[in-house]
């Protein structure tokens, strides 16, 4: 058991660092990049394989293909970012509302996140892209808006068990406003289990927006975005294969950080759940 | 009477827990036996280690983190700790045969209880499906579960924890064991029906010839089915004796005290005569035990002499005590 | 039995009319009406939005245009084709085989080599095949699918040409192995790991005592005791898995141009061609609203022997 907490604490660790590193390389991509990532495109210098120029090689267009990842961190993080403070946003207020209110409020909230529940987020957020059309903005639209179930679910949840507690009515009877005591005692119940939906779901949405990109229907070219690189390197990998490499390699470090940084937060948070998996 | 081959003899075993805290003791050098035909009932409270003792006899000790570190375990002369597993297997549920406490959870919910009673007989006897299943239907009518013949196609779920109690015990009698080992079979039931399945016990031992180890925390119980009992403190025997003695002339101060935390025998309905007394202070942590008497922090009899390592001594005719103060 | 599942349909029902009323919303009711922008975008002769306003019946108030859309579904009318001259029900259903078979093989990939590693996993607590299986599970839910199919494709099309890049190729078993593989592969971890926890769980319960005191041997206490109870707890997770690796097809099917639904959706959604894109949604969450209601009815007929509520 010692070596499992260890273990986990481990992932936490190394969940950070990567997750720390990202953000620093998106933060200072253009005093890294040695290239620009649009307009140093030199179409005499097309796909060259990596070098000490070019580390990553270059694309069909002849731009650098690492100063291109270094700022395709950008899009992945903002899509990250934006989406899950609206879905942990749209969540908690709309746990709170059913929580609060009940009744039909709670019905049709509910209601609501059941279905989506039961349909796969990456088919709403194609159904959304179907009716809006590709884009940077529309994905935001698209991952913002769709996976917020669990979150209200979770507020809900801890908004019932607040309101039959007994020192809330005891509360009340002793004179005090009963909703700044629910609301006072929810938000730093519900802020641990949020903070592991959100960083999850911030690997999904990176992990999905990379998806949507790849389909051609994420940030439109030249925007460098990792996705939408591997979108274009599709029909010449077989020549110029580290044009599909390195984008892929980013997404799946930067996911793989934040797996595992959203792991290690739950088993600290939960620690039944480290037993549980052992 | 020691030279003869005992039906079962455990001597000096061991059996100690891997934790992060440290290695738990749970029992520490348990020695008794067993006669054909008789019942031995092991008492003492949570944490004695007597159930323990009862898996470690079966060799059911998940392992790791649990692990039989010292003595034997002889089964009509042959020491079971050291057989390979098939020959454990043989004498599982066939020679010898348990009784768990937790007749709600004991039952596979996906298997009808007829199917789990012909199993162990398909098992060990080479019965037939069909075969098995008519046996199970006798020994559900031994059991005393009405309809027999519509209650094999039951599963766990339809039945009453008391019931599936009475399930347990006909698995356990299926192959004939000459040992039952029942290991607080009564105190997840109502009162009521604690003492149908006491009853029923007392029945069958009778009509099975078993021999018994009845573990259990309930000196009633005890007082009803044992010829001898055993009471274990802190993974150790600390008193043995014959059933009168124990009650009558308790001799170690943990027995004396377990039998005033008790409602007197013979006079359970007259219950509040005696004001009933608790032993004072926890039982005594089982990691890194210091020599010599466990029992003296909660004894009242304490001195400085029991910090010294103290042995079970004889005590009159098959009496054993585990205490320099009245041996 | 039968009146669980006949409940269980008519609680479908309300969720497929929440699903289209969704659909509905998306196609009518964004502003600048996306139906007809996209229209106008493609540049259709005037007699073709004309009919395209009749047929969205703009005149009518939006829940009168509800009902008859929903009432067209129920018909198996999905509406036509922008571009072309179909009906979408029928290139959709069309469609509807490939996409079938590809995820059926990937869950079947899943099960096959996921349901035994988890297995061995849980047999073999704290060593190395259960450490291993830790890793390759975070592994796999952090890879991009699409990136790992290109990866494959590379291997195994062009350096050691074992197998064909893409495409269909009539069918041919050869053609399903890589899209297959790359849809399964991911779900092989989580469904190991769904495994495992299940057949910890199963392992420590009172019954496994039992029987292990009945003096079975470890191998029929596996098969009789320990799989049985495991599954229906399997069950109920895989379920789940399968919605996900629906909507992961789409993906798939795009790196390995694998003609089913999802090709046809992306395809539409390029071209605008908003009710094919719209049929193929709603065929891909009816698919997996039927999975789902098929593994309710399997766990319930495993449960009703045993608890049945």
């Amino acid at each position: 058991m010692t070596m499992n907490r260890v273990f986990h604490q481990k992932n936490l660790f190394f969940g950070g660092l990567i997750i720390a590193l990202v953000i620093l390389i998106a933060a200072f991509a253009p005093l890294i990049a040695p290239f620009d990532p649009v307009n140093d495109a030199d179409l005499m210098n097309a796909e060259l394989p990596p070098s000490a120029s070019h580390l990553f090689g270059t694309d069909s267009s002849g731009r650098d293909v690492f100063s291109r990842v270094l700022y395709g961190a950008r899009v992945s993080l903002s899509v990250g970012l934006i989406t899950q403070i609206a879905n942990t946003i749209i969540g908690v207020s709309l746990g709170l509302v059913a929580g609060y209110f009940g009744r039909f409020w709670d019905e049709l909230i509910m209601g609501t996140t059941n279905i989506m529940l039961s349909i796969p987020v990456i088919v709403f957020a194609l159904a959304i892209m179907s009716a809006l059309g590709p884009g940077l903005f529309n994905i935001y639209l698209a991952l913002g808006l769709t996976n917020w179930s669990y979150t209200c679910r979770l507020t809900r949840a801890q908004v019932l068990s607040v309101k039959k507690s007994d020192y809330v009515n005891a509360a009340v009877v002793l004179g005090y406003s009963k909703t700044s005591i629910i609301f006072g005692q929810i938000m730093p119940n519900v802020l641990g289990p949020v903070l592991v939906i959100a960083t999850l779901g911030c690997a999904e949405a990176i992990l999905m927006e990379a998806a949507l990109s790849f389909l051609g229907l994420g940030a439109q070219p030249p925007m460098p975005s990792w996705g939408g690189m591997l979108s274009s390197a599709r029909d010449l990998f077989f020549t110029a294969p580290w044009l599909a490499i390195f984008p892929g390699l980013a997404i799946f470090v930067t996911v793989l950080g934040l797996n595992l940084f959203g792991d290690g937060l739950r088993d600290i948070l939960d620690p039944r759940s480290v037993l549980k998996n052992t | 009477m020691p030279e003869a081959i005992k039906l079962l003899q455990v001597s000096g075993l061991r059996t100690e827990f891997r934790t992060p805290a440290g290695a738990v003791q749970a029992v520490r050098g348990v020695s008794f036996g067993l006669d054909p035909g008789e019942t031995v009932g092991i008492v003492g409270e949570s944490g004695s280690g007597k159930s323990v003792t009862a898996l470690t006899i079966l060799r059911l000790i998940k392992s790791p983190p649990g692990r039989i570190s010292a003595g034997s375990v002889k089964f009509r002369g042959i020491d079971l700790l050291a057989q390979d597993d098939a020959y454990m297997r043989s004498i599982r549920g066939n020679r010898i045969s348990m009784i768990f406490q937790e007749p709600m959870t004991s039952l596979n919910p996906l298997m009808t209880v007829g199917d789990q009673l012909a199993e162990v007989m398909q098992w060990h006897q080479n019965l037939s499906r069909r075969e098995g299943m008519n046996r199970a239907i006798e020994l559900l009518r031994k059991v005393q579960i009405p309809s027999p013949e519509k209650r094999v196609r039951d599963y766990p779920h339809h039945m009453s924890g008391g019931m599936r109690q009475r399930v347990m015990i006909a698995i356990a009698l299926a192959c004939d064991p000459a040992i039952l080992i029942a290991d607080e079979p009564t105190t997840a039931l109502d009162v009521t029906i604690q003492s149908q399945i006491m009853d029923l016990m007392l029945g069958l031992k009778d009509e099975f010839g078993s021999a018994v180890l009845m573990i259990t925390h309930d000196l009633g119980v005890i007082a009803e089915m044992a010829q001898r009992v055993i009471v274990m403190y802190a993974g150790q025997v600390v008193e043995a004796g014959s059933v009168y003695e124990i009650f009558d002339e308790p001799l170690h101060p943990y027995t004396q005290a377990l039998l005033r935390s008790v409602p007197k025998l013979g006079s359970r309905t007259e219950k509040g005569r005696h004001r009933l007394q608790e032993i004072p202070g926890l039982v005594a942590s089982l990691i890194n035990i210091p020599d010599g008497c466990a029992f003296r922090e909660r004894c009242r009899f304490a001195g400085p002499e029991c910090n010294g390592a103290i042995e079970l001594q004889a005590a009159g005719d098959g009496r054993m005590v585990r205490c320099i103060k009245v041996a | 039995m039968l009146s669980f599942a006949i409940r269980r349909l008519l609680q479908f029902i309300p969720t497929i009319l929440g699903i289209t009323l969704i659909m509905f919303l998306l196609l009518n009711l964004i502003p600048g009406n996306a139906a007809l922008s996209s229209a106008g975008k493609l540049e259709l002769g005037a007699d073709v939005i004309e009919k395209l306003k009749a047929d969205l019946q703009l005149d009518k108030p939006a829940y009168v245009r509800y009902f008859n859309y929903v009432g067209r579904l129920a018909q198996g009318d999905m509406g036509q084709s922008y571009l072309r001259r179909y009906d979408v029900a029928d290139v959709v259903f069309d469609r509807l085989g490939a996409t079938l078979k590809l995820a059926f093989s990937a869950i079947g990939i899943a099960i096959v080599l996921g349901v035994p590693l988890g297995f061995i996993a849980a047999l073999k607590q704290g060593t190395w095949p259960d450490t291993l299986s830790t890793v390759v599970a975070v592994v796999s839910v952090s890879i991009p699918q699409f990136w790992l199919g290109i990866l494959l494709m590379y291997v195994f099309s062009y350096m050691m040409h074992l197998l064909p890049t893409s495409g269909y190729g009539d069918g041919a078993s050869a053609n399903l192995v890589m899209p297959a593989m790359t849809l399964g592969l991911g779900y092989t971890a989580l469904l190991a790991r769904i495994t495992r926890a299940a057949v910890v769980e199963v392992l420590s319960a009172d019954y496994i005592r039992t029987a292990r005191a009945k003096g079975l041997s470890e191998f029929r206490i596996s098969y009789r005791h320990v799989f049985r109870n495991a599954f229906v707890l399997i069950l109920t997770t895989a379920g789940l898995l399968f919605g996900s690796l629906i909507g992961q097809t789409v993906v798939v099917e795009r790196v390995f141009s694998w003609p089913g639904i999802g090709s046809l959706l992306v395809e539409s959604i390029f071209q605008r061609d908003i009710p094919v894109a719209q049929g193929c949604l709603l065929v891909i969450v009816i698919v997996f609203l039927i999975v789902n209601l098929l593994v309710d009815i399997l766990y319930s007929v495993i449960n009703s022997q045993i608890d049945f509520k």
